[in-house]
């Protein structure tokens, strides 16, 4: 299992800038958290899909097993809000809605997650948002070792499982039970840490400033990113104006 | 202390564990003090420049490093990524970054697998990419800290292949620090030896270190090769080889001229030994089991058969992804096998649950530290007893029992996370032991341990099979599978490809070479003589040439 799942491809969406993904991302949970109705999101959960599918040559399948998990939860706000909802408006209709909402979010984020290789991002961060290749390059450090200490949870489950389990019965045991596995599991990710850092200064990293360093691929702000982005806000701009006449 | 090393030249540093062999590394390229704070008298100059002088950058273009965790010294995705990252910490012109990536790849043979993610490589193939990462940098000194200790075989063969290529180039100056030795003496000029307590005991040519220390080093926990060890043993019965051996070629160049005596008369058949055993139901029994992991391609198990007896210390070993841990995971529960597919004393695992099957057998987990559950060391030995019923009183008083058996009384408050490498795999072996288990696998018990401590747990290994318990051992470690198996079970790609007497495995060229391993050196060396009986032991060659050693001894008196 992989944290981030992205999909490599050579497509549009893959070409374009992360951070105007990203960018793009905003704009949406900003159309759908102001809509008061479900077609709005309705139509950026369309738009986002269609996008992925069509300029980020995602396969069908791939997107599905991505959102499985987001539309279940969606079908959860909806049964929720449905049956518990005290407001004012029709119940169902304000579910929808959230749902929707939840699902447009969902559906964004996939199209920036599975077309944005996370080293490119990386570099978008330090070339366009000048954050500090110092800060940029040690978050990705860490975030290489999350599949690796998924792994090494599933070991300390099945190590303390055959020592007989180490919570107890009860709400408290269960507690207990995470606590024992929080600790191995902190031990070793601050010894994996502390060997990384070090094999990375060894290597020079942070030795010379910022502006001395060199790198050897650089993101930049192209013609594409300027067209996706101007896209991006005409449609906003038509779903917040199509609002407006109703 | 003080040593040099010349230019071109290379240097072994060797040392019980936490004798400071990798801090003394550290001190080479500058990470001490640069990087990591503590008082450091004294000077280390790289090509005469002090290490306190330059800054990290410029050290890395003196000395690289190459650690031993292949999983923690990346922070990139890709290969080139990975290699571009240190041509970028130095300010390396994007121009010329290609050209050093392409070159450094090419070197280690990586250069097809440039754009693949660095996650889909092999331990060895890691290391090597580590290889590159600092080559790419154009240090003139290169620091191997136990650059094989966390491989299989094969990747450490990968590793040393490629210090024969850097040691026949002979552009770098090269120092190692190992504990393994088998492979690496012929690689070097000079040994460093360190104590305990770090301090610099010798310091000369291999040979000459192996001839005068081998018995202060074997004592000290240290490693050496095994056929030094046999010529120290063969030296203290009063038979001298000459040339002293570092290498399996050479000893079996100063074995040849006692030919004649070193034939081992066929002692008790294990064959029948072990049949004798296997009468009645096994403690273990696994009947055809296949398993395959959700998602993935090809099946992990396929038709696996296999039993184990009470009394009886068997290994399985195979490569890496072979099957070898799923098989055991699922003999103790932890993987749920189909129902009647895995029996336990004659139950099927599937009728208990997971306390009924705990009671039966213990797992002992490659990293120790997964499994303490304890605050202290006595009280991880405490909780079984505890869980199962016993007061908290007869729970520490058994415990305590255990630890001084495992040579660990005089930690027993102390924290389980506080102990050192060695101390951690006795008292994990302890805490499952406590409960009385008559069976227990162990996975890879001898994994980047010093000497004293592999005895010492396999000594406990040995005598509790022979106190009537059922031990399993799934290692990569010939050595322990040669002196202690009664039994080696070899899988290859999912399924069992031998089950017999590890004389036998060692023996079968076309098995050792499926399994992908390589016997141990003795028994490599009794192979390459042409003998018929290959050998396991040193006690069996010291038997066989007896005779001569006394003879020798005569004439010489």
């Amino acid at each position: 299992m992989r944290a981030f799942v992205w999909y490599a491809e050579d497509s549009f969406l893959h070409r374009l800038n992360p951070l105007t993904k990203l960018a793009a991302c905003l704009l949406a949970a900003i159309v759908v958290s102001t809509a008061g109705e479900p077609v709005t999101p309705a139509i950026v959960i369309l738009l986002a899909l269609a996008s992925t599918r069509g300029l980020g040559k995602v396969p069908v399948s791939m997107l599905c097993r991505t959102l499985a998990f987001g539309l279940l939860a969606s079908l959860g706000v909806f049964w929720t809000y449905t049956v518990f909802y005290g407001g004012s408006g029709e119940p169902w209709l304000y579910g929808a809605t959230m749902a929707a909402r939840l699902l447009a979010i969902l559906s964004s984020s996939a199209m920036f997650v599975l077309t944005t290789d996370p080293s490119q991002f990386v570099r978008s961060l330090i070339h366009q948002a000048r954050v500090s290749p110092r800060i940029a390059y040690s978050l990705f450090a860490a975030y290489r070792f999350v599949p690796l200490l998924q792994v090494e949870f599933e070991t300390i489950r099945a190590a303390h499982q055959m020592r007989g389990g180490v919570g107890g019965g009860g709400p408290f045991g269960q507690i207990r039970e995470i606590v024992g596995y929080a600790i191995p599991l902190l031990a070793s990710a601050v010894r994996k840490g502390e060997r990384v850092a070090l094999a990375m200064e060894s290597r020079g990293f942070g030795a010379l400033s910022a502006q001395q360093r060199t790198y050897f691929r650089v993101t930049t702000i192209n013609q594409a990113d300027l067209w996706f982005g101007v896209g991006c806000l005409l449609a906003a701009a038509t779903l917040i104006a199509l609002r407006r006449i109703q | 202390m003080s040593f040099s090393v010349p230019c071109g030249g290379s240097l072994l540093v060797l040392g019980p564990s936490g004798c400071g062999k990798s801090t003394l590394g550290l001190c080479l390229n500058g990470a001490i003090p640069h990087c990591i704070e503590g008082d450091l008298a004294g000077r280390v100059r790289i090509d005469g420049r002090d290490t306190r002088a330059g800054s990290m950058a410029e050290m890395a273009q003196r000395v690289g490093v190459v650690f031993q965790d292949p999983e923690a010294q990346f922070c990139m995705l890709t290969l080139e990524e990975e290699v571009a990252f240190g041509l970028e910490n130095l300010a390396v012109p994007r121009a010329e970054m290609d050209r050093r990536i392409d070159e450094a790849l090419a070197w280690v043979g990586l250069k097809d697998r440039r754009r693949d993610q660095i996650e889909r490589l092999s331990g060895g193939q890691k290391q090597r990419l580590a290889v590159a990462c600092v080559l790419a940098q154009r240090p003139r000194v290169l620091v191997f800290d136990e650059p094989t200790a966390q491989l299989d075989p094969e990747g450490v063969a990968e590793v040393v292949t490629l210090l024969e290529q850097l040691r026949t180039q002979a552009r770098h100056t090269l120092v190692i620090v190992e504990h393994r030795l088998d492979d690496v003496m012929p690689l070097v000029d000079e040994v460093l030896v360190l104590d305990q307590t770090g301090e610099m005991v010798a310091l000369g040519p291999p040979r000459q270190i192996l001839h005068d220390r081998g018995e202060w080093l074997s004592s000290a926990g240290v490693w050496v090769p095994q056929v030094s060890e046999l010529a120290t043993s063969l030296a203290a019965a009063g038979l001298r080889l000459d040339p002293f051996p570092l290498t399996v070629a050479e000893a079996v160049i100063a074995l040849r001229p006692h030919i004649e005596q070193l034939e081992v008369p066929p002692a008790q058949c294990p064959a029948d030994a072990l049949a004798a055993r296997r009468d009645g139901e096994p403690f273990l029994r696994v009947s055809d089991l296949s398993f395959r992991y959700p998602n993935a391609a090809r099946q992990t198990l396929t038709e696996v058969s296999v039993t184990h007896a009470s009394g009886e210390f068997a290994a399985i070993v195979g490569g890496n992804g072979a099957g070898k841990s799923t098989l055991a995971r699922h003999m103790v529960r932890i993987l749920r096998p189909p129902p009647g597919r895995v029996h336990l004393q004659g139950a099927d695992l599937t009728d208990l649950n997971a306390a009924q099957a705990a009671r039966q057998i213990g797992y002992v987990f490659q990293y120790p530290e997964h499994q303490f559950v304890g605050r202290s060391v006595v009280d991880d030995v405490a909780f079984g007893l505890i869980r199962s019923g016993a007061t908290e009183s007869a729970a520490h008083q058994t415990a305590l029992v255990m630890l001084e058996e495992f040579g660990l009384a005089r930690l027993a408050r102390a924290h389980p996370f506080s102990l050192s490498h060695g101390e951690q795999r006795r008292l994990s072996v302890a805490a499952m032991l406590a409960l009385g288990q008559p069976g227990l696998i162990l996975d890879e018990p001898t994994f980047g341990q010093d000497r004293r401590n592999v005895q010492l747990v396999l000594a406990k290994l040995a005598a509790l099979a022979r106190g009537g318990r059922a031990i399993v051992a799934i290692t990569h470690d010939m050595r322990l599978v040669a002196e202690h198996a009664d039994r080696a079970v070899a899988m290859s790609d999912g399924r069992i490809i031998f089950d017999g007497p590890p004389l036998d495995l060692f023996s079968d060229a076309a098995v050792l070479q499926q399994a992908r391993l390589r016997p141990p050196p003795l028994a490599e060396v009794g192979q390459r003589l042409g003998l018929t009986r290959r050998w396991l032991r040193i006690g069996e060659v010291l038997e066989a040439l007896r005779p001569a050693a006394h003879r020798v001894g005569r004439v010489a008196s």
